[in-house]
């Protein structure tokens, strides 16, 4: 867990750290759309840290258009 | 966001982009999937995706014509109106999102499975987003100066692998012509148009930072990328199936095995590490794109000023999805083969479809 956090950290200062000053800079809007993007980064985040089996993006795709094309691969399978 | 018209490549360097965005990840990644699918019949799955290809980059450059100077997603605006485009976008950046974490994903299953299998996952997956990140900062025009030399070393190890796999390939695996009938050709072509000849859509967001004077040529060499895209995997795909006959749709990252099995009198072996390492430049190419893509549309979706401020948290979020999205590889292996073509298609290529043949019929000659 610890060595999970270690890299998100790292990661996260490797990406962030050149954008402080264009943070500073920005307006009140800009910062609530980047508010907006810590609730996806903090849900996989914690997904990451405890290893958890929660839903995500592909289960959406796979969930929705995944059903069709399923039974389309199922009919080029079938000979 | 600034108007492209700030930023702005040459046609030259649009093609650079383009074809390291179309072969990038697929070098590596499709011949065995291709093969496994289509079989033998592999070479015309991919003939018949890159002839469709060129259909739907048609389509592509007539929407360019007709709205010069907007991104697809300001088109789609035009078009649809604001609430229908709205959903499209935001159905475009959910499969810009996936796009970028299964490539990263497959940077980082390539290098687990063949040259690095003892180092974790995260450190591959971390470095390829943090430098595409800092790419896609540099700017685009950067980004197709750069992309040059590691084309060039690309295209090399593809030139060098297949040259030198000759000797050891053989013509039997190819025949008999059509052994289970049109259906597996089929298979091939939903694959192999999915990914990546589908995803060449992505590049309206590209095309209207192509500075002005060099307009009338784009679309020429956007048609000779393909045709030359469609050709290297064509070849890549035929070397596999001849070289490692009926082993050919069971071995992953192909190209890479065949170059395992060169070996030139006693002195030249071993060179999969240099070519390997070149052939993954090509995904790191494509990731790099695709952030660029996927940061360009969210910035004018939010109307930002800054086109750089959300690029830290994309890059994050990608890295994050590359991490969790897949406890198996064979969970991925179905996410990619099976559902991503799909998703290109309906989410990617069908408002795009839609839309040219509405701009068509609104601006056709007579029409009030």
């Amino acid at each position: 867990m610890a060595e999970r956090v270690l890299v998100l950290i790292l990661t996260g200062i490797a990406l962030f750290a050149v954008n402080a000053s264009r943070v500073r800079r920005s307006n009140r809007r800009e910062r609530w759309i980047l508010v907006l993007f810590a609730v996806p980064a903090v849900y996989l985040g914690l997904m990451y840290i405890t290893d958890g089996d929660w839903p995500n993006l592909h289960d959406l795709a796979n969930g929705s258009v995944g059903r069709i094309a399923h039974l389309m691969v199922k009919w080029f399978e079938h000979t | 966001m600034k108007a492209p018209g700030k930023q702005t490549i040459s046609v030259g360097q649009l093609a650079i982009l383009y074809i390291s965005y179309m072969v990038g990840s697929s070098i590596i990644n499709i011949p065995n999937p291709m093969i496994h699918f289509a079989g033998n019949m592999a070479w015309l799955s991919v003939i018949v995706s890159t002839l469709l290809g060129m259909l739907l980059l048609s389509l592509v450059l007539y929407l360019f014509r007709c709205y010069p100077d907007d991104v697809y997603t300001v088109y789609l605006n035009r078009v649809y109106g604001r609430w229908i485009a709205g959903v499209f976008t935001v159905l475009l950046i959910l499969m810009l999102f996936l796009m970028l974490a299964y490539i990263v994903l497959g940077i980082g299953n390539f290098f687990t499975n063949t040259m690095m299998v003892e180092t974790p996952m995260y450190v591959f997956n971390a470095l390829t987003i943090v430098v595409a990140a800092y790419a896609v900062y540099a700017g685009i025009e950067v980004m197709g100066r750069m992309f040059f030399l590691l084309m060039a070393s690309m295209m090399l190890a593809i030139v060098v692998v297949v040259f030198l796999s000759i000797p050891i390939a053989r013509i039997e695996p190819l025949l008999p012509l059509f052994p289970e009938g049109i259906k597996p050709v089929l298979h091939g072509v939903y694959f192999s148009f999915g990914f990546p000849f589908g995803e060449l859509m992505l590049f309206s967001v590209i095309l209207p930072f192509v500075r002005k004077e060099s307009r009338q040529q784009a679309g020429k060499w956007m048609y000779a990328m393909t045709a030359l895209s469609g050709l290297l995997l064509n070849a890549v795909t035929v070397i596999t199936l001849t070289t490692l006959g009926p082993l050919a749709g069971d071995r992953k990252f192909s190209l890479y095995a065949v170059a395992r099995l060169i070996e030139i009198g006693q002195f030249l072996v071993g060179i999969e590490a240099v070519v390997g390492i070149a052939l993954i430049a090509g995904s790191f190419m494509k990731a790099a794109v695709v952030l660029f893509i996927l940061n360009a549309v969210m910035s004018r979706f939010f109307k930002l000023d800054d086109d750089k401020l959300l690029l830290p948290a994309i890059s994050f979020i990608a890295f994050l999805l590359s991490m969790t999205m897949f406890r198996t590889e064979s969970e991925f292996n179905f996410s990619v083969d099976v559902v991503w073509p799909f998703i290109v298609m309906a989410i990617g290529v069908g408002p795009l479809v839609l839309a040219a043949l509405i701009t068509f019929v609104k601006r056709r000659p007579g029409r009030r």
